[in-house]
């Protein structure tokens, strides 16, 4: 099963730049915190699988994510709420929910809304900041973390011998 | 640096691959026995299907030739299908949602027998299954227990019973306050005493010891009287009290009686009791559809009635909530938007067409989209080679001005009856054609159903078991009348169903049922009465006791008065 994982994680990742850390990072954000039923989250899931994004980081962030979004949620449909029943933006959100579009991607939902608006706005700052962070990693933190007694014993382990014998 | 993962498109593509071999190969079988496993639980016995067919692009799932075997008879099928569509939406389902954009139902065929035999399944043993739910309520329907009766009826004697009981109690405890005010035993018997003494005095007295001794006499008399006067008004008073609490404990025995005559009008006015007088009048079947309708008024009733103010459902994680625009309605959870049933009509060996439509099948009713349908159904040969054809339509609108939100109307020419038992099963109506009618308007406060049953070119005949004077007299006159006609009528009012039976052969053919049920009542009350009694009987026994007590005391105060009397 390890064995399976390491094989799949090296077909796929072979990229392993800033960016492509970046991009993982800011669309796994997306991801995690659009609902199931948007179609957004779908596109993204293809975006990742056809686009040059390191999938281990996307994986893992994935799996992370979700937990803030739960504790998000509340911020999320207060903000959807808000924007939803403004008077003001009132004929144009009925323009854009009953258009094809806007019903896939479920927009007159509080949730899918504000998810879909907060994860567009972060995009391009969580990219940005977290190949800032790579870079800044690699450069200076890369050796210390390496002599970690954590980060030995991790590198004992079974997945990241069969993963290093993949790379 | 390539744009593009060239391996991930590969992956993509055989996973796209994959589910569609997945789809196409394997799971439309997953499906079709899923829906049989399920589906034989539920019913009782084997449900089948040739076979299943997912969209999986378009979200659809078609059932083809579903067989639903009738546990009570597994060479039969109590209903047939020959394909059945769902139109889902996928987007909602991941919501939580079931919205079915279009269901289809074609050819639908009843009581049909079977090639094979079918299996019984082990029902689910949580509660009733919704298949039996006549025979269930038929058999609640036909017993009336006592007990469960006063249950359901605020019956106030033994709370009366006991009110009285302390109001005596009351009464005879201000009686001794009051006396105790009185002059007592001592200081009558000293008012003799001095009185006697001064008549002695004033014998042996001289002129002006007489005229003292006079005063003297005057003073007392005085004094008696004044004491007399205290003593005959609290006599009367406690005459006046006695004469009251009298009354009142006659107006309180009549209270059994009363709670005796309620028990047996809620009875009569309940939907239990309506159902037992169907039950006894117009046959198992006829209680039952009284009772399908009933409660499926109350439930339609709950959607046509929408609170006042809009709640606002508070959002499960990862849900958010929707907001409507434009024509967008509020969507509820479970939303059939467009239903159609086409095709032949197969009942026992008739054979005929069907169709109709339904619209906004929900489990709320959405504002400007009404929840309607129609079905038609026509079949050529059924009865004595006449076309038997029948319509059925209902509304719900969500109007809290509207009266009457619910509609709904039902009836059928020509239906062939084979076999129809009435008057608890003694007499069987046979090879009938009957016309029914049915129109149910319901509002927010009042229900009303009315349904008028006309049955022809019948036979009549009577059980033997049940062979009396009355039956076959009533047998007679069934088979020398052209035809029968009931009229039935059911209004509730809030807590209050009046339930009425008229037919054109009423003065001979109900008369006679009347009587029988009369005695099954009077039997009843008797039971309910004593129910009552047995309650009340402790409370009765100490109360009369209190009673016999009080009369007692009146005595002893007129005693007191008697004595004052013979001192003037």
């Amino acid at each position: 099963m390890l064995n399976l994982i390491a094989k799949f994680l090296k077909v796929l990742n072979s990229e392993e730049s800033p960016s492509a850390v970046g991009w993982a990072i800011a669309l796994a954000f997306i991801f995690a915190m659009l609902p199931l039923f948007s179609a957004a989250k779908w596109v993204i899931l293809l975006l990742v699988a056809f686009l040059r994004v390191n999938l281990s980081m996307f994986i893992l962030f994935s799996i992370l994510f979700p937990l803030l979004a739960w504790l998000l949620d509340p911020l999320f449909n207060a903000i959807g709420l808000w924007l939803l029943q403004n008077p003001q933006l009132e004929t144009f959100w009925t323009t854009v929910t009953t258009s094809s579009v806007g019903q896939s991607l479920a927009l007159n939902n509080t949730l899918a809304l504000s998810s879909l608006i907060v994860g567009v706005v972060l995009l391009i700052p969580l990219y940005w900041g977290s190949k800032k962070l790579v870079v800044l990693y690699r450069n200076y933190l890369k050796e210390r973390v390496e002599k970690l007694y954590l980060v030995r014993m991790l590198k004992a382990t079974k997945l990241y011998q069969i993963y290093q014998s993949m790379a | 640096m390539k744009l593009f993962r060239l391996s991930g498109i590969a992956i993509v593509a055989v996973f796209g691959l994959l589910a569609w071999i997945l789809i196409t190969f394997f799971v439309n079988d997953w499906i079709s026995d899923a829906v049989e496993s399920g589906g034989s639980k539920v019913n009782g016995a084997t449900v089948s299907l040739s076979g299943s067919q997912l969209g999986w692009l378009d979200g659809s799932l078609q059932l083809d030739n579903i067989e639903i075997a009738d546990p009570d008879d597994l060479m039969r099928n109590r209903l047939q299908l020959e394909l059945l569509k769902f139109d889902l939406s996928i987007q909602e389902l991941l919501k939580g949602n079931f919205h079915v954009d279009e269901l289809s139902l074609k050819s639908i065929a009843l009581n049909q027998e079977r090639v094979q035999k079918a299996s019984l399944y082990k029902k689910n043993s949580q509660g009733d299954s919704s298949w039996s739910w006549p025979e269930t309520i038929v058999e609640k329907s036909k017993s009336v227990d006592p007990n469960d009766i006063l249950k359901k009826v605020d019956i106030r004697s033994p709370e009366l019973y006991q009110q009285f009981s302390d109001k005596v109690s009351q009464m005879r405890s201000s009686w001794e306050t009051a006396a105790s005010q009185l002059p007592d035993e001592e200081k009558l018997n000293k008012h003799k005493q001095d009185y006697q003494q001064l008549k002695e005095e004033f014998k042996s007295a001289n002129t002006l010891e007489k005229i003292k001794i006079s005063k003297e006499l005057k003073q007392l008399t005085s004094k008696i009287k004044k004491d007399k006067q205290q003593i005959t008004d609290f006599k009367k008073q406690v005459e006046s009290d006695i004469d009251s609490i009298k009354e009142d404990w006659k107006l309180l025995q009549k209270q059994v009686d009363k709670d005796t005559d309620l028990a047996m009008s809620i009875v009569n006015l309940t939907p239990e009791g309506m159902k037992h007088i169907a039950a006894s009048f117009l046959g198992e079947g006829a209680a039952g559809w009284v009772e399908l309708v009933l409660d499926n008024t109350d439930v339609i009733k709950k959607l046509a009635t929408p609170s006042s103010k809009e709640e606002v459902k508070k959002p499960a994680p990862r849900e958010g909530i929707d907001i409507p625009f434009g024509n967008e309605p509020v969507r509820p959870s479970f939303w059939v938007k467009k239903a159609d049933v086409s095709g032949t009509l197969n009942y026992d060996s008739m054979v005929g067409r069907v169709n109709g439509k339904a619209f906004n099948l929900a489990n709320r009713l959405i504002p400007g989209n009404p929840m309607s349908g129609e079905l038609n159904f026509v079949i050529p040969n059924a009865s004595q080679q006449k076309e038997a054809s029948g319509q059925f339509n209902f509304s719900v609108v969500a109007n809290k001005q509207s009266t009457s939100p619910i509609n709904a109307n039902f009836s059928v020419s020509n239906w062939p009856v084979e076999n129809w038992r009435a008057a608890s099963s003694a007499l069987t109506i046979r090879d009938a054609s009957a016309n029914i009618q049915m129109e149910l308007r319901a509002g927010k406060e009042k229900t009303e159903l009315t349904s008028t049953i006309r049955l022809s070119d019948y036979d009549v005949q009577l059980d033997e078991k049940s062979s009396s004077s009355t039956f076959n007299h009533l047998v007679e006159v069934v088979r020398s009348a052209e035809n029968i006609e009931l009229n039935i009528a059911v209004m509730q009012q809030q807590k209050d169903v009046e339930f009425s039976v008229t037919s054109n052969l009423d003065e001979l053919f109900f008369a006679k049922i009347r009587e029988e049920l009369q005695a099954k009542a009077e039997k009843l009350k008797s039971e309910v009465k004593q129910q009552i009694q047995s309650q009340v009987q402790g409370q009765r026994e100490k109360i009369e006791q209190k009673l016999a007590s009080l009369t007692n005391y009146k005595q002893v105060i007129a005693d007191k008065v008697n004595l004052l009397d013979k001192l003037n």
